[in-house]
C-alpha cells in the first residue's frame, strides 16, 4: 500500500503517504497543517483500516457520478454540472465520514451530496458550487441545527465538526 | 381543492432518484443562470394537484407535465406529497408559512420556500406518500 490515504479529523485534507509534505496548501494557497501534527497516534496506527474504507468509498461515489452524467437532462446545466463536481472532489479530500454520501443533481445542474440517519442528524445536505462555494444544511430531530455557506475550507472543517 | 387532504405532486428527474429513493435534490429551487436565459432564481416550486384528476392521476400528471413542455423521462419519477403534513411540517420546524396557489389546471406553486428550500426538503421528503417510475405508469 504505496498510496494510503489518511484523513484528518479537523477536516483538513486526505494526505497520501509517501509525500511527506509537512505544510501543503489546500486552497487559495493558505496552509494546511501536516499528517504529523495533527493526526493522532492511534489514527496512525489504524490507517489500513481507513484505507480500505476510503477506496471503497471512492469507489462508489465514482459509480455514482458516473450514473449523474449519464442521465442528466437537457436543462440542468452541464457546466455547472462539472464545476460542482470538480467543487465535491477536491472537498472530499478533506472530509471524513462513516459512509459515503447519496450523489443528486438539482435542476440547475449542482452537484447535492446528502447522507440520511448520519449520526444523530436526520439529514445532511451539501451544495457543492463551481466557485468552490459550499452550503451544509443540518436537521436534528426534525429541527434545522445547521445552515452554513462559505468557502471549501471553511465548510470541510465545519463537516468535521459535526 | 381542499388543502387539508390533498396531495402534490413533483416531477423528480432521473438524476434525483437514486436506487428508487428520491432525493432532497428534486426539491430544490432553480437558482439563475443568466447564460441559459435564466436571469433570476425561481421562488416558488411547480408542482401539480394530484386530486384535480378523477382517475388514473399519475398518467394525467405525466401529460399534463408534457403539454407543458417539461422533459418527462421513462426513467424520472412522479412523488406524491400530503400537502398539509407538508405544510404543518415546515411551520413547526422552520416557522415558515407556505402557501399552495393554484396556476392553470393541476400546475400549483408551493409559495415562501425561497431561500429555505434546502431545510424544507427533508419535510418534503418526510411526507412523501406515494412515487412511481413514468415508465410504470400506464
Amino acid at each position: 500500500m504505496s498510496n494510503i490515504v489518511e484523513t484528518s479529523y479537523f477536516g483538513f485534507e486526505k494526505i497520501r503517504k509517501g509525500s511527506q509534505a509537512s505544510i501543503s496548501t489546500l486552497d487559495e494557497g493558505k496552509p494546511y497543517y501536516s499528517y504529523d501534527i495533527i493526526f493522532p497516534k492511534t489514527i496512525i496506527e489504524t490507517e489500513g483500516l481507513h484505507f480500505r474504507k476510503y477506496v471503497a468509498f471512492d469507489q462508489q461515489i465514482d459509480k455514482q457520478l458516473a450514473y449523474l452524467r449519464e442521465n442528466l437532462d437537457e436543462d440542468q446545466d452541464k457546466e455547472i454540472f462539472k464545476g460542482s463536481v470538480d467543487c465535491f472532489k477536491r472537498a472530499n479530500l478533506s472530509m471524513i465520514y462513516e459512509k459515503p454520501p447519496v450523489l443528486s443533481v438539482d435542476n440547475s445542474g449542482y452537484l447535492i451530496a446528502e447522507w440520511r440517519g448520519y449520526q444523530s442528524y436526520d439529514i445532511l445536505l451539501m451544495m457543492f458550487s463551481p466557485n468552490d462555494r459550499i452550503s451544509l444544511t443540518a436537521i436534528k430531530g426534525k429541527i434545522l441545527v445547521k445552515k452554513i455557506s462559505g468557502t471549501m475550507i471553511e465548510v470541510t472543517r465545519e463537516f468535521g465538526r459535526l | 381543492m381542499n388543502k387539508e387532504t390533498d396531495s402534490i405532486v413533483r416531477y423528480c428527474k432521473p438524476s434525483q432518484v437514486i436506487d428508487g429513493v428520491v432525493q432532497a435534490s428534486a426539491f430544490l429551487l432553480r437558482k439563475k443562470d443568466p447564460t441559459i436565459g435564466r436571469p433570476k432564481d425561481e421562488i416558488d416550486l411547480s408542482v401539480d394537484h394530484f386530486e384535480h384528476f378523477q382517475d388514473t392521476q399519475f398518467a394525467m400528471i405525466r401529460d399534463e407535465l408534457t403539454l407543458r413542455g417539461i422533459e418527462v423521462k421513462r426513467n424520472g419519477w412522479l412523488a406524491k406529497v400530503r400537502y398539509h403534513e407538508l405544510e404543518r411540517d415546515i411551520e413547526e420546524r422552520l416557522f415558515i408559512n407556505i402557501d399552495l396557489i393554484k396556476n392553470h389546471g393541476s400546475h400549483c406553486l408551493v409559495k415562501n420556500l425561497y431561500q429555505h428550500d434546502e431545510e424544507a426538503a427533508f419535510a418534503f421528503l418526510e411526507n412523501i406518500n406515494d412515487q412511481v417510475k413514468i415508465e410504470e405508469i400506464g
